[in-house]
């Protein structure tokens, strides 16, 4: 027997085409006729799919084919799951389609319902990573088009779940604000989701199915079709039988579907009941449908090296494509001439279609490659002010800005926010916890009030939930702020900003203009995520609540991070980050240090001296512009820090002043993009410079990445950089906190002692 | 060996000119071709009018003969399809498409439908186009190595979008045809196109300049055509293509699937209402099916321009600019 699969999956398929005996006269009929008694489904439409179907496998074979030969760089196919093109025949084009990897056959038919759509050379393109692949580009191998609403998905982990059920929920949300979601997607289309039997183990995938069925025990609509595609395994790990029916049937708030892809006529009557009902239901339902996967895994993965043959070919003996050739030359639909030259027509052009793919360009460079990942520059992003009446509607008479009173951080957020609500209609605010109550620290105070739940509502205890809606509300339309209410639970969903929000332009960034040979992005996910976060809180302890390493984020490519320390800053950032999200579709984080958040004084108990005006509403903070304080012209030190550090190291300026020590303190305020060029001004000024990072040493905060750059740049070879920050150790309760953390003190040692060294 | 791959390209209005006096008559041959041309001739005749052959042979080209709506298409119709007939027997023509007009002798050079029938369905398009106020003009968006150039795009696209936005100067993209625009519009509109679209020279022609006679086909303005048309034409019998047939939205209809019901309806009327996109047609045949030449059916040789354009700005087989497209003997005319 064979080791490799591709053969007799092929050859079986191949004899039964060729020695098929033709029409059963029983079964025949006319072309527009039901293909089994009482089918919607018509010989006609059945050809059609078996086309998609086809495509889909000889693709498969062909990308194995050409990966032998150096030219296909993606072997993870669909065979076995061609039933797929069922749904992307029933489900309209603008109904949006997150896939999972096998879904071929679903693109090969949702593209035949568009215009002009060039499935076979797309494909092909794809596999040979090509830089005029229209959906990434040559960036990745992902199933995706940017015209027939199929966001770039590869969905190895089921991470798409989670954005799925935020971008069902987002068609009923903008219907009630009266905004048209984007690209045209109507508000009464329904969104698909499929992944396999496999990844449903997956927290993300659970978190998703969770959010979808607590929809529904919330009473909000979300037209969601989850479809599992159950071929039985995971790489070479056996789902146990009946599992995945066990898991959904009894689901709250999901309504259960199943079939079985054996039988086409069968999946065609199931998945259409499953459209029709979560079309006219808004609610979410499962389309279980059990199948078999063929030729492994991937082109790497012998199948023969963990499963006993006999069941190899015993799955092989339950291809789909089997049964359905069976029924449509049985039926009539098509004639044992017409299917062999079907196939060998496909196979033909699919082939010629890859020889030409294989020619066209590659991305060549850096620059090409990253290009989806370039921030815009400060003056590429302007912040919208609402009108003067809906400004004094919002704020109820009383303008922020002609209140003289300064104001801590806590006071100004929800100031800063209300006025990018009233800017942004499409501006949602969700988060636990975030409306009535209005946030843990009050940082979201006012703004149901103002916008009411329509816009500002509290979501389920789940952070890759929130962060899910956040991509799929943004994918439709929204403008989404999200909040984290403490950074330590931002890591248990962080794949959903590292894997999924901030790759998506990178993996949307292709070539689909059709009169242009260049390359733009297509899907963006523009949002603001607010994170409560950092150490330092009085009377509230311990790691969670005081995480104090934000490393998971800086490796993060293209995404924006800043850390207000002050109030103004705080709105002043916020405007920032709504405009580069806005505008550019950015990804944007700002982590707000929550000691911070009620502090009033700086030097002194009751002087008031942390608290300041809110800025005019149409002032924004230049993006990765840092702030310089006291600056003079005989300073002998730079302290470069942000967040808590900034706070402590002013307090720490004074008395160095005192002691006859003159310090600039500057503040980065964003940590990416990092104000570098403007760190590097100041230390060229003083020629000593100490970092003060509130985060753990070793990864856990910017400093070592600082501290790097600074001392590799020759212009400031002979000046003394330091730095200081906290322990490598969880945030212990109580007072012992403060042995794991950096404290003034440590800064104020700090710089004396690097005050005594002399600059070369 | 086998025989050159072709997409069969069909023509539109416009490609019957001076040069083409005599083109159905040298090109016919004895089959259904001619016999539906000679019913066609038996019916002009029979009606007073001078027969197509009588046209065709003229000594002269009489603008006001040759390209009134209803000769020039069935001058074009009958002489695409003895042309496609006879370079059937040198190509394997793998798909058929059309521009325009050349949709309705793509149905039949398909084999979805007979000689005779695509002659009824031309005549009957061509009359009832006559009957419609307003026109179309040709601009382009190319430069000299016929490359796109977006300053020309954005700025057609700019102007549509103005004008569009009033009734009385009501246009929209009647046909993409390669790098130039057919546009068209109610009389105020074309006027207005013609004042205010950018003036470019491409090689001895200068653009944009107004085609003489022709109707603002493929817009809403033909909504009454194409109610006419679904009426006279319901039971045209469209059957299932031979090969492959790409529509002017540049969708495949395979031999296998195609749904001839649905064909009448896009004939009748997404094809008449909606922007003619013969861009997107050739972009299908490179794309989708990599023949060895796209090959452009006479009569005349319109087309080669808008088909070269499509190869350069698809960059198809390294082809990048004008020189490399006639180096490249990509499109053919015969």
């Amino acid at each position: 027997m064979s080791i490799r699969r591709e053969g007799p999956v092929t050859q079986r398929l191949l004899a039964l085409l060729q020695e098929h005996p033709g029409p059963d006269r029983a079964r025949t009929g006319p072309l527009d006729g039901p293909i089994v008694p009482h089918s919607s489904l018509t010989r006609r439409q059945a050809v059609a799919l078996f086309e998609s179907a086809i495509q889909s496998r000889l693709q498969d074979l062909l990308s194995r084919e050409l990966k032998d030969k150096g030219i296909s760089y993606y072997t993870i196919g669909s065979s076995g799951h061609e039933a797929n093109a069922i749904a992307g025949a029933l489900l309209r084009p603008t109904d949006t389609a997150f896939l999972h990897y096998r879904s071929g056959a679903f693109m090969a038919a949702r593209l035949r319902k568009g215009r002009g759509e060039t499935p076979f050379f797309d494909a092909m393109l794809s596999f040979c990573a090509s830089a005029e692949d229209p959906i990434s580009g040559g960036r990745h191998k992902v199933l995706g088009s940017p015209t027939m609403h199929v966001p770039p998905q590869t969905s190895t982990i089921a991470s798409h779940l989670p954005k799925a059920v935020g971008f069902a929920m987002a068609l009923q949300r903008l219907e009630r604000q009266n905004l048209e979601p984007t690209s045209g997607v109507p508000h009464d289309s329904i969104v698909y989701c499929s992944f396999g039997d496999a990844s449903i183990n997956h927290a993300t995938a659970q978190s998703g199915l969770h959010a979808a069925g607590a929809a529904m025990m919330h009473k909000q609509p979300c037209p969601l079709l989850l479809a599992c595609e159950d071929n039985g395994i995971g790489i070479s790990v056996r789902t146990p039988q009946d599992y995945i029916e066990r898991m959904m049937k009894q689901r709250p708030g999901i309504r259960y579907f199943a079939c079985d892809s054996q039988d086409f006529p069968g999946v065609w009557a199931t998945t259409l009941d499953a459209i029709d009902w979560v079309r006219s239901h808004r609610k979410p339902a499962f389309l279980h449908t059990r199948t078999v996967r063929l030729m492994g895994h991937a082109g790497s993965d012998v199948e023969a090296n963990h499963m006993p043959l006999e069941l190899i070919e015993a799955n092989e003996l339950r291809d789909p494509l089997l049964g359905f050739a069976d029924l449509l030359l049985s039926a009539g639909a098509i004639s044992r001439e017409d299917i062999l030259a079907l196939y060998h027509d496909t196979d033909a052009r699919l082939r010629r279609a890859a020889t030409e793919a294989a020619t066209r360009k590659k991305l060549e460079t850096v620059e090409q490659v990253t290009a989806p990942l370039v921030r815009p520059q400060p003056a590429q992003c302007v912040i919208r002010v609402a009108d003067a009446e809906t400004r004094a509607r919002v704020f109820g008479g009383r303008l922020p800005e002609d209140d003289s009173r300064p104001r801590h951080l806590a006071f100004r957020i929800p100031q800063a926010m209300t006025d990018i609500l009233a800017a942004y209609p499409n501006a949602f605010v969700f988060g636990e916890d975030v409306a009535r109550k209005g946030g843990v620290y009050n940082a979201t105070k006012g703004l149901y009030e103002r916008f009411r739940g329509g816009r500002v509502f509290n979501t389920i205890l789940d952070e890759t939930t929130i962060l899910g809606l956040a991509q799929g509300m943004a994918q439709a339309g929204c403008l989404a702020f999200p909040e984290i209410q403490y950074l330590a639970y931002l890591h248990n969903a962080i794949d959903q900003i590292r894997g999924e929000a901030a790759s998506l332009q990178f993996f949307s960034t292709g070539q689909h203009d059709r009169d242009m040979p260049t390359q733009s992005a297509s899907y963006r996910n523009p949002m603001v995520v607010r994170i409560a976060g950092l150490a330092y809180q009085k009377g509230f302890g311990g790691h969670f609540h005081n995480d104090n390493s934000v490393g998971a984020l800086l490796d993060i490519p293209g995404i924006v991070l800043g850390v207000p320390a002050r109030g103004d800053d705080a709105a002043l950032m916020l405007r920032a980050m709504t405009a580069a999200a806005h505008d550019h579709g950015m990804v944007c984080l700002c982590l707000e240090p929550i000691a911070l958040y009620m502090q009033k004084d700086l030097h002194e108990p009751n002087d008031g001296a942390w608290q300041f005006g809110y800025p005019p509403p149409e002032e924004m903070m230049g993006l990765g512009e840092g702030r310089i304080y006291g600056a003079g012209s005989d300073d002998q030190l730079t302290i470069v820090t942000y967040g808590n550090g900034l706070w402590m190291s002013l307090r720490v300026q004074k008395r160095l002043a005192e002691r006859g020590i003159k310090a600039r303190v500057f503040d980065l305020r964003w940590l990416m993009p990092m104000p570098t060029a403007q760190v590097k001004e100041h230390v060229l000024a003083t020629g000593r410079c100490l970092i003060v990072d509130e985060c753990r040493a070793t990864h856990g905060g910017p400093s070592p990445m600082l501290l790097a750059t600074l001392s590799q740049d020759p212009e400031l070879r002979g000046c003394i950089l330091r730095r200081i920050a906290a322990q490598d150790s969880y945030v212990p309760l109580a007072a012992a906190a403060n042995l794991v953390l950096v404290q003034e003190p440590d800064i104020e040692q700090a710089a004396v002692a690097i005050c005594a060294e002399e600059v070369r | 060996m086998s025989r050159t791959t072709a997409v069969l390209l069909c023509p539109g209005r416009g490609s019957y000119a001076r040069g083409e006096l005599g083109f159905v008559g040298r090109t016919t041959r004895p089959g259904p071709v001619t016999d539906a041309l000679n019913a066609c001739d038996a019916a002009r005749q029979a009606e007073g009018r001078p027969t197509l052959r009588e046209i065709d042979g003229a000594e002269k080209f009489r603008p006001g003969l040759h390209l009134d709506g209803e000769n020039a298409a069935e001058l074009i119709y009958f002489g695409a399809m003895a042309h496609a007939e006879a370079l059937r027997e040198r190509y394997d023509i793998v798909a058929v498409a059309g521009n325009s007009l050349g949709w309705y002798t793509a149905l039949p050079a398909s084999g979805a439908l007979g000689p005779a029938d695509g002659w009824r369905l031309v005549a009957t398009m061509a009359r009832l186009q006559k009957q419609i106020a307003g026109g179309q003009l040709l601009t382009t968006a190319v430069d000299e190595q016929w490359r796109p150039d977006p300053r020309l795009r954005d700025a057609i696209r700019q102007l549509i979008d103005e004008l569009a936005a009033a009734d009385e100067t009501f246009c929209d993209y009647s046909i993409r045809l390669g790098g130039h625009e057919v546009l068209a519009g109610t009389e105020k509109a074309i006027a207005e196109l013609l004042s205010r679209l950018p003036k470019v020279a491409v090689g001895d022609r200068e653009f944009p300049f107004r085609l003489a006679g022709h109707g603002p086909f493929h817009t809403r303005l033909c909504a009454a055509t194409s109610q006419q048309a679904a009426a006279e034409l319901a039971d045209l019998p469209i059957g299932m293509p031979q090969c492959h047939l790409i529509d002017g939205f540049g969708n495949v209809h395979s031999p296998w699937s195609a749904n001839p019901a649905e064909l009448l309806h896009y004939t009748t009327h997404e094809q008449v209402l909606e922007t003619f996109d013969f861009t997107a047609c050739v972009r299908t045949a490179m794309r989708e099916f990599q023949p060895d030449v796209l090959l452009c059916a006479g009569p005349g040789t319109s087309l080669r321009a808008p088909v070269g354009h499509c190869v350069i700005t698809e960059g198809w087989r390294g082809v990048g600019d004008k020189q490399a497209l006639f180096d490249s003997g990509l499109v053919v005319t015969d």
